[in-house]
């Protein structure tokens, strides 16, 4: 870290909790968390500084979605907004959970925890192409948790406390069910949807005399099931487990060289819990978490070309908690395994059409493709290490103390193993004489062989992290005013920075009656290191061969020319953090809380992207870069209030978010920034343009969540969410001409700068319906029925309004899960 | 299920690793599978020997032919080695070698194959082996295939397949046999023939008598046969009963003897039977193998020319001496180091001089012949620049150049030897026989020309063949239109319809059927070879053979655009592509004013549209797009009645409508009633500048109603209309509408009405219409203060004045923009000069261009100094390679100077030589200051460095800095494969070289002064006299004329 000016401020938070410590005097009392309940049941928002909301098994039960996805749960909340990705066909099929943007982070700056445990992945999370040559797909999730596996799922949004770190945008703290905590229960359930069940828009724009007119889009066909048992049983002496599993599983048949064949992906989830009493207070609470993903895909019409990719992985947890006469004590021990990996065909052929090379000609192709793009894996070990006490009340300065303090240790190790060098042939030469001299993998006798090819060479490479953290925290009460003071430090050995994240929080009770409190507070978080980018600088760059032919026998291949032209570097690299302001009001009202929030954040130190000049050995190098910046602020407003069987919630944030770069892979100083383009009828650098992110920030968002019984057995849940309109500037794929420019061999020509255009995408207004019926009480059985987009909305993810552009694409409109439990 | 092991296993203990090593497959043990045959190899090693054959390339082939090694080349002494996969099934496998020289005799293997079976990792090939391995082929065992040719060739059966070397008779006669195969290696496959004489008379001497009367034989070949009877008698009785080594030494002696003989015959005509001459000739040839390290020549070759050249006039040696007695070899011939390394060239030698009896003189086939003989053929140095390289991917195209280059300069023979043993892929031997043959065509060997496209033809076939019909491409369509063009030159009616055939084919195969990209590929590819045949055509001013060409081109294109199948749209079953495509057809076939063909266009057009009710809705966009046609072929009633019945929607109607206008106007003009047609058209467009367009020509869907007029005969009339036009736009009206409207009063006025007369013959009056065009600009220029605009208005005026030769207006308007330029800075400034160097050479003044190219010269050497990375590098490094393409042009100009006026003066042939010069120094800098590639070096960028090389090269060798371009292609750190490609595109400006212009009736012009050194082959006098060249009396211009120059191509070698 090379942030100087925050030692002092290290200092005197380190000395501060020496000199508390010290001269600390137990105090009997204790104070616990005031959670603020209607009717019973658990609200979300508790009348503490800290920004949480926290969603119970009957919230999620009501708003979780029907595809079982944790983070569809978290729309009903505030400062939470998806990617305009979100509503694409694609997401309706696709088994990854969506990714969120909290308080105006990164989607992969987001930090989940699974009982404790850090589910996430330090491997790419951009990488998302399934058949790229050098990625396997990531997310920022290691692990797709199914939502019927947990209890509750709390999220921290702001004034986030001191023992969570490693995030500079939200936290989601996940609690799988507790084992035996009541009568024995065994749970099954089954829901599906498919194609035929979802409205599509096809939007289809082509120019009148356009020589070769484009067919139509087609929406994509597929089935998607989600299937679930789990048992709940308590045991004697207070012991009780949980065993449950879900599958999650999706088919979209696709046409390949005039073959319908499957794209697959299956996602397991496998929980268990054992949870018994240890000593006299103490309890052991041991757990596991298997969630493998696979999907299975081809190469749209390449031969050969079916390719295997599997991730996630499992996760095993013990807790171990117990009382002192002074501490309530947990130590916490994990270790969490993931993977991305692909099988794959080991090389990739681009052969030109001939009588053994026949099936490109046969489906009106240029070229016969076959082959994949080799194996690759990736995997994460993770082991964990925690221990978090929280001391009994003490008194110091006359006051009294809840302290809370902990360590985390951790070490993660990524290994990236290409087993076998892949080749991608390129330029297949036609020569009806050829003679392969017995090489049969690139040459055909007679027919054709390639005079060029691209090396991804076998590597193995392997990186590990090991970060230690310890923080504290202080509360007490001055008068009417709650305040926390917390510290945190963090230390890894990938980027070598000891951070120090200062937290403070407070709340003050304005009528001293418990229902008015200003919170306000003041922290600093500091993200988690991305492995990714050590991988790509071990990894060597491809290269290219080359080989002819002598007298029509083919030659030996040899090196060429070509091949990359960029590295990935870094070094001396500060830790991201996010410094954050709030100020909020938290007001009883109608049974629930109204929480009015202002959270302002300033991002620094961001990961980004720099394009070098070109170095000595040839290359440009991608070197990773502190030079990002971003900066949010955002309004919410929500309130929530349960009653009975009904649950009625509001929520709505007005935001605005400014970065220099989207995302780590993107430069901060825009690489394009010197190139020249036309925008509003004017030639200037593209760098002059707006740097306001485009995607997970819609001005305003607006929920209204309500569940309620309709009927003794019928009960409804719908949550609508607004989202307003976004002016965004886009390249519009058109060109227009510039100046006379002369190119590299002399020729003058008149350039064509691309035109970027103010594009508005229109506000949406989707609702989301869940009918839920208990058909009998005795065994259960529950048929429920979820209508998303049930007003069958535009959604406007195709872009049909330019008609320069001839844009086509496919919407998804109003579309139905269908599912049943039976309770035993 | 994953069969890697993963890292997770790894901690195990060792033993464990190795167990799971098995299970899992052993890992990662194979990492390529492509380096096929490169792993674990084995060798095969062995000779090409007759004796050893240096530079043959050596093949393995397994016993069913397929090869089983790369190829490679023989060393000094004829050894090879080939790294073979330790899997290699050897049994039968057998060395094939093409070409070489023999290391001894000097003998060229060209054109010859030798064969020899492989045993034990060994190989050899000799004359006699191949002999034996022929008769393998045929069906007969070894053994008995040895005892058979032993039979013929008077040896023991157990050593005809041995080295030649260990026995003298089989060494006398494996030389006897590589006489007899020289000798017929212009034959497809000369072993071949000699196995097949052997078999039918049994015996050596009786097979040489036998090929020399063969009426199989092309006359050439049984003409080198006859003279062939005494030296090959010669050998037979050479060194009786001696060692290998002394047959060949008396082979070497009386090959070198033969050839003294043969020289003076041939050049004085010299008796030399006698025994004094024989005797005399017998001690300089030993004298000379002698010198030449006891290495022979071949009798007949550039080799024994450029030896008795050289010993005759370096040693003042009369010819006639050799006849006499008492003659004695000239004192230190016999150490002279110079002789051995004249026979090392296989050209003639241009600094050789020639003796009085050979001088060219005004001869010019005689110049021709000796120039494509000697080393300064640009065939034989485009050869050179590939001694070290085998790859058929960069070989072929050079090898193609060469023979359609030989073709052209007379060298038919060795091009169909190149064809034969040089281009290896099908494909490129298919295209290059085709080439061969249409230079054949254009020199006037009809015969030699029709064997080209038959054989063209057959290899295009069997590629089709081979490949299937269905994989046809574009180069391959256009092949075939090709062959059909040139047995259409050639009268070959039929054979031209049996070309087209497999193309016609493939069209029918998609017939019928929906529509697929994979035609609609080759229908764009076939397109665009259309619109360039049909644009080569109008430049040509629509002259034989281009008419013709672009028309077939055009047919065949129609022909694919009718064989485009249907779309299905909306449940529409419809033809829009095949209708689209029809508008260029009709767009073609009227540039081409083929009206027949356009009128039978119009009739698909509409027939197309009536295939499916709901085509013509599809369609009804494109009828607009035929309007001119219908113009142009006078049926405008027509189109109205197309408009009117076929077009439903309003908008499409009034669009069609639109575009018929001109029509209407037209037939008004041609009714008598132009002033009613002029109105007309007034109403339709009254913007002044597009209604002038259309009174002339309008550009787009629609055209002009002159240009109509014209096109269908009624010259008046349209001179009538042009008048109009030109009226029109000197009225008020118009002026006043575009008082501030440069474009407008120029581009789109004035200078469009100059070049429309200019386009329809009508010189005289765009020259007058040109002056009243400088004094428009000259009044548009008053009111005008940017230099940038009155640079603009000058130079577009310089255009049309150098275009109408106005040279000393032009000339005027130069200097007049080069006045503006002084205000314009950096890059605007480079840009004014290059543009001011294009006019320069346009209006004839090439010292004037030289001037502004040595300022842009100046300009970027700073630039190029100031350059500090690579984009800073990349911008001068593309100023200073746009410069020296432009200076390059200088030479180009000069060249067309000369074929208007005969003759370049001095001063204008050191203007180019100057330019070339100025051009080299920006490639590669002079002194201190940095070329294009001393930046390119210092680019870090690899692939930045290679682009601005490649262009560099380029640049050099058009420059003709062909030594210079080479060096630049051995620089560190380039790939084998950039190196190659970049020799290919200086073997590509050698092959291309020519001092006048494209077309012209000569190519060569060595000392540039604008005369020519020899006209082309085909050239007759009534070409010669119809052109302002005249030979030139002094090719290598040292001030001695041709017929006393004894070095007629050699300024240098006089002094």
């Amino acid at each position: 870290m090379t942030d100087y000016s925050f030692w002092p401020a290290a200092l005197t938070a380190g000395l501060f909790f020496f000199v508390l410590s010290a001269h600390a005097e137990d105090d009997v009392e204790t104070l616990n968390p005031v959670y603020v309940h209607g009717d019973g049941a658990a609200q979300p928002v508790t009348t503490e500084p800290e920004g949480s909301y926290r969603l119970d098994r009957h919230m999620l039960d009501d708003y979780g979605s029907a595809n079982g996805s944790v983070t569809e749960a978290l729309e009903v909340l505030p400062n939470i907004q998806f990617s305009e990705d979100r509503y694409k066909p694609e997401s309706l099929y696709d088994l990854k959970p969506a990714s969120i943007s909290i308080s105006g982070g990164r989607a992969y700056e987001n930090n989940f925890q699974l009982d404790g445990v850090d589910i996430n992945s330090r491997l790419d999370p951009l990488a998302d192409k399934p058949n790229s040559i050098t990625d396997v797909p990531g997310h920022e999730q290691s692990l797709f948790i199914d939502e019927d596996m947990l209890e509750s799922v709390t999220v921290y949004d702001s004034n986030v406390p001191a023992r969570f770190g490693n995030f500079t945008g939200g936290v989601v703290d996940m609690k799988t069910r507790r084992a035996g905590q009541g009568p024995r229960r065994v749970n099954l359930s089954y829901s599906t949807t498919r194609s035929d069940w979802v409205d599509y828009r096809v939007f289809h724009h082509v120019p009148d005399d356009a020589e070769n007119p484009k067919e139509p889009p087609e929406p994509d066909s597929f089935k998607r099931e989600r299937m679930g048992i789990s048992v709940d049983q308590p045991l004697a002496g207070g012991r009780g487990v949980y065993l449950g599993a879900t599958r999650s599983y999706s088919r979209n048949p696709d046409v390949s060289l005039g073959e319908i064949k499957d794209q697959e992906q299956e996602n397991l989830g496998l929980s268990g819990r054992f949870y018994t009493p240890v000593w006299d207070q103490g309890w052991l609470d041991l757990g596991l978490a298997v969630a493998p993903y696979k999907g299975e895909y081809f190469i749209k019409d390449a031969k050969d070309s079916d390719f295997s990719v599997r991730g996630g992985g499992l996760t095993g947890n013990g807790k171990l908690s117990w009382l002192t006469d002074r501490h309530d004590i947990t130590a916490r021990l994990a270790v969490s395994l993931s993977e991305n990996s692909r099988r794959s065909p080991q090389h990739f052929f681009n052969w030109q059409n001939s009588p053994s090379r026949h099936w490109g000609i046969e489906n009106d192709l240029a070229f016969s493709r076959q082959g994949g793009f080799g194996d690759l894996d990736r995997e994460q070990q993770r082991y964990t290490f925690g221990l978090d006490a929280q001391r009994q009340p003490v008194r110091w300065l006359g006051r009294r103390w809840n302290l809370e303090y902990g360590v985390d240790l951790s070490y993660v190790r990524v290994i990236e193993d290409r087993p076998a060098t892949s080749y991608i042939y390129q330029n297949g030469i036609v020569n009806t004489e050829i003679q392969c001299r017995g090489v049969s993998l690139d040459c055909v006798d007679g027919e054709q062989f390639f005079s060029t090819r691209n090396v991804y060479a076998a590597h193995d490479l392997d990186v590990g992290l090991a970060q230690a953290a310890a923080y504290t925290e202080a509360s007490t009460h001055w008068g009417r005013v709650k305040t926390v003071f917390g510290a945190r430090y963090d230390y890894d050995d990938f980027l070598g920075n000891l951070n120090f994240s200062p937290r403070f929080r407070g709340a003050f009770d304005m009528f001293g009656n418990g229902r008015t409190n200003l919170t306000f507070g003041a922290n600093r978080y500091y993200g988690a290191p991305l492995l990714s980018y050590k991988l790509r600088e071990a990894r060597q760059p491809h290269y290219t061969e080359y080989r002819g032919s002598v007298a029509n026998v083919v030659g030996d291949w040899e090196s060429d020319s070509g091949g990359a032209r960029t590295r990935y570097v870094f070094s001396d690299l500060n830790t991201p953090y996010s410094d954050e302001l709030s100020v909020g009001l938290k007001q009883a009202f109608l049974g629930g809380i109204v929480d009015l929030k202002y959270v302002h954040r300033e991002g620094r130190d961001e990961l980004s992207q720099q394009r070098t000049d070109i170095q000595e050995d040839g290359f440009e190098l991608y070197r990773l870069s502190n030079d990002g910046s971003s900066r949010y602020q955002g309004i919410s407003l929500a309130w929530y209030r349960t009653f009975g069987r009904y649950h009625l919630g509001l929520s709505t944030t007005w935001s605005e978010a400014e970065t220099s770069n989207s995302d780590y892979d993107v430069s901060a100083d825009n690489p394009l920034a010197d190139e020249y383009i036309y925008y509003r009828g004017k030639r200037m650098r593209q760098g002059e343009l707006e740097q306001v992110r485009y995607d997970y920030n819609r001005p305003l968002v607006a929920t209204v969540s309500l569940a309620a019984d309709l009927h003794r057995n019928l009960r409804a849940s719908l949550v609508t969410t607004w989202r307003d309109e976004q002016r965004y500037i886009a390249n519009s794929g058109r060109s227009q001409k510039g100046e006379t420019i002369t190119l590299p061999n002399g020729q003058t020509v008149t350039e064509s700068l691309p035109v970027y255009e103010d594009r508005q995408r229109p506000a949406t207004w989707i609702s989301n319906l869940k009918l839920t019926w208990q058909v009998t009480r005795k065994p259960g059985l529950v048929l429920d029925a979820q209508i998303n987009n049930v007003f069958n909305a535009r959604t406007y993810t195709a872009d049909d309004g330019n008609p320069n552009t001839y844009d086509s694409g496919i919407e998804i409109g109003r579309n139905y899960w269908l599912g049943m439990k039976v309770r035993l | 299920m994953y069969q890697r092991c993963t890292r997770w296993a790894r901690p195990v203990a060792v033993a464990l690793f190795l167990a799971l090593l098995a299970a899992c497959g052993g890992g990662g043990g194979s990492s390529g599978g492509g380096d096929g045959g490169a792993s674990g190899s084995a060798g095969v090693s062995g000779r090409v020997t007759d004796p050893g054959i240096a530079g043959a390339l050596v093949k393995l082939q397994s016993a069913s032919g397929n090869a089983l090694a790369v190829p490679v080349r023989s060393d000094a002494n004829g050894g090879f080695r080939f790294s073979v996969s330790s899997g290699a099934n050897l049994s039968g496998a057998r060395v094939v070698a093409q070409g070489g020289v023999d290391s001894q005799t000097g003998q060229d293997f060209t054109g010859l194959t030798l064969v020899g079976p492989v045993s034990g990792g060994n190989g050899l090939a000799t004359p006699v082996s191949t002999l034996v391995m022929a008769l393998v082929d045929d069906g007969s065992d070894l053994d008995s295939a040895g005892q058979t040719v032993a039979g013929w060739l008077g040896l023991d059966a157990t050593r005809v397949l041995d080295d030649p070397a260990t026995d003298g008779d089989l060494q006398r006669q494996s030389l006897r046999l590589t006489l007899l195969g020289v000798a017929l290696n212009r034959e497809s496959r000369p072993m071949t023939w000699l196995v097949d004489a052997l078999r039918d008379t049994g015996d050596l001497d009786a097979a040489r008598e036998w090929l020399a009367t063969d009426p199989k034989l092309t006359e050439a070949s049984r003409q080198r046969i006859i003279g062939l009877e005494q030296q090959f008698q010669a050998v037979a009785e050479a060194a009786p009963g001696q060692g290998a080594d002394a047959v060949v030494a008396a082979a070497k002696r009386i090959a070198v003897r033969q050839g003294i003989t043969l020289y003076l015959r041939d050049a004085f005509g010299q008796n030399t039977d006698d025994e004094t001459s024989q005797a005399n000739i017998a001690a300089l040839a030993d004298t000379l193998i002698s010198a030449n390290g006891g290495a022979g020549v071949p009798a007949g070759g550039a080799q024994i020319r450029n030896l008795m050249r050289y010993v005759l006039q370096s040693y003042q040696l009369d010819p006639a001496a050799l006849s006499q007695s008492g003659f004695t070899v000239p004192a230190g011939l016999g150490g002279d180091s110079d002789i051995a390394r004249i026979t090392g060239l296989r050209a003639l030698d241009h600094r050789i001089p020639l003796t009085n009896a050979e001088k060219l003189g005004m001869d010019s086939d005689a110049r021709r012949e000796y120039f494509y003989a000697s080393d300064l053929s640009p065939f034989h140095r485009a050869e050179r620049l590939f001694d070290g390289v085998l790859d058929d991917l960069i070989l072929d195209p050079v090898y193609e150049e060469i023979a359609e280059g030989l073709a052209f300069a007379g060298q038919v023979g060795e091009a169909k030897t190149v064809l034969r043993t040089r281009v290896f892929q099908p494909f490129l031997r298919a295209r290059t026989a085709q080439r061969i043959a249409y230079r054949l065509i254009e020199t006037g060997s009809h015969n030699e020309a029709k064997a080209m496209v038959d054989t063209s033809l057959s290899e295009l076939d069997g590629i089709i063949e081979a490949k299937g019909l269905e994989n046809l491409t574009a180069p391959e369509a256009d092949l075939y239109n090709s062959l059909v063009l040139d047995y259409r030159r050639l009268g070959e009616i039929e054979a031209s319809q049996r070309a087209i055939d497999n193309v016609i084919d493939y069209v029918s195969l998609y017939e019928g059927r929906p529509y697929q990209s994979v035609y609609g590929k080759l229908l764009t590819a076939i397109r665009d070879n259309a619109e360039l045949s049909v644009e080569k055509a109008v430049e040509q001013e629509l002259v034989e053979p281009f008419l013709n060409d672009a028309i077939q081109s055009v047919d065949l294109f129609t022909r694919f655009v009718l064989g485009t199948g249907y779309q299905v749209r909306s449940g529409c079953t419809h033809y829009k592509l095949r209708t689209f495509y029809l508008t260029y057809s009709a767009g073609y076939y009227y540039a081409l004013g083929a009206d027949q063909e356009l009128e039978n266009i119009i009739d698909l057009f509409e027939q197309t549209r009536n295939l499916t009710p709901c085509n013509l809705e599809q369609t009804d966009v494109y009828v607009e797009r035929m309007a001119a046609y219908y113009v142009a072929t006078d049926q405008v009633d027509r189109y109205l009645q197309q408009v009117e019945e076929t077009i439903t929607d309003p908008r499409e109607i009034e669009d069609a409508l639109q575009n018929i206008n001109v029509g209407i106007a037209f037939e008004a003009v041609v009714e008598g009633d132009l002033q009613g047609a002029l109105d007309g058209l007034r109403r339709n467009y009254p913007e002044p500048e597009e209604y002038l367009g259309y009174l002339i020509d309008q550009s787009g869907t629609a055209h002009g109603l002159a240009e109509a007029l014209y096109r269908n005969g009624y010259v008046l009339l349209g001179d009538q209309v042009r008048g109009a036009a030109w009226n029109f736009y000197l009225s008020d009206e118009y002026r006043d509408t575009y008082v501030q409207d440069y474009n407008a009063l120029l581009g789109n006025g004035c200078l469009r009405l100059v070049q429309f007369a200019e386009n329809w013959g009508d010189i005289d009056t765009a020259r007058s219409w040109m002056g009243n065009c400088a004094s428009v600009a000259d009044e548009i220029l008053k009111s005008i203060t940017g230099k940038d605009e009155r640079f603009a208005i000058l130079t577009g005026i310089a255009i049309y004045q150098n275009r109408l030769g106005l040279i000393a207006e032009g000339s005027a308007t130069i200097a007049r923009a080069e006045s503006e330029i002084s205000a314009m800075l950096g890059r605007d400034y480079d840009k004014a000069l290059l543009r001011l160097i294009s006019l320069s050479l346009d209006n004839d003044n090439l010292g004037l261009a030289l001037d502004y190219g040595r300022e842009a010269q100046t300009r970027y050497f700073q630039e190029a100094a100031g350059a500090t990375n690579d984009s800073t590098r990349s911008s001068a490094m593309s100023g200073g390679l746009s410069l020296a393409t432009s200076l390059n042009q200088v030479a180009e100009q000069a060249g067309r100077m000369a074929l208007r006026a005969g003759a370049l003066n001095v001063t204008d042939q050191q203007n180019v030589a100057d330019a070339r010069a100025a051009a080299r120094d920006l490639i590669l800098g002079n002194g201190n200051q940095l070329g294009v590639a001393n930046l390119a070096d210092a680019q870090l960028s690899d692939s930045s460095r290679l682009t601005y090389l490649n262009q560099a090269v380029l640049v050099l060798a058009k420059a003709r800095y062909y030594d210079e371009a080479v060096a630049l292609t051995e620089k560190d750190g380039l790939s084998n494969n950039d190196r190659n490609l970049m020799l290919q595109s200086i073997a590509t400006a050698m092959t291309g070289e020519n001092d006048f212009a494209k077309g012209a009736i000569a190519v060569r012009d060595t000392d540039g002064d604008g005369r020519p050194d020899f006209f082309n082959l085909g050239v007759d006098a009534e070409d010669i006299a119809a052109s302002a060249l005249q030979l030139d009396n002094d090719l290598d211009g040292d001030g001695i004329t041709d017929d006393e120059d004894s070095t007629p191509f050699c300024a240098s070698c006089d002094g």
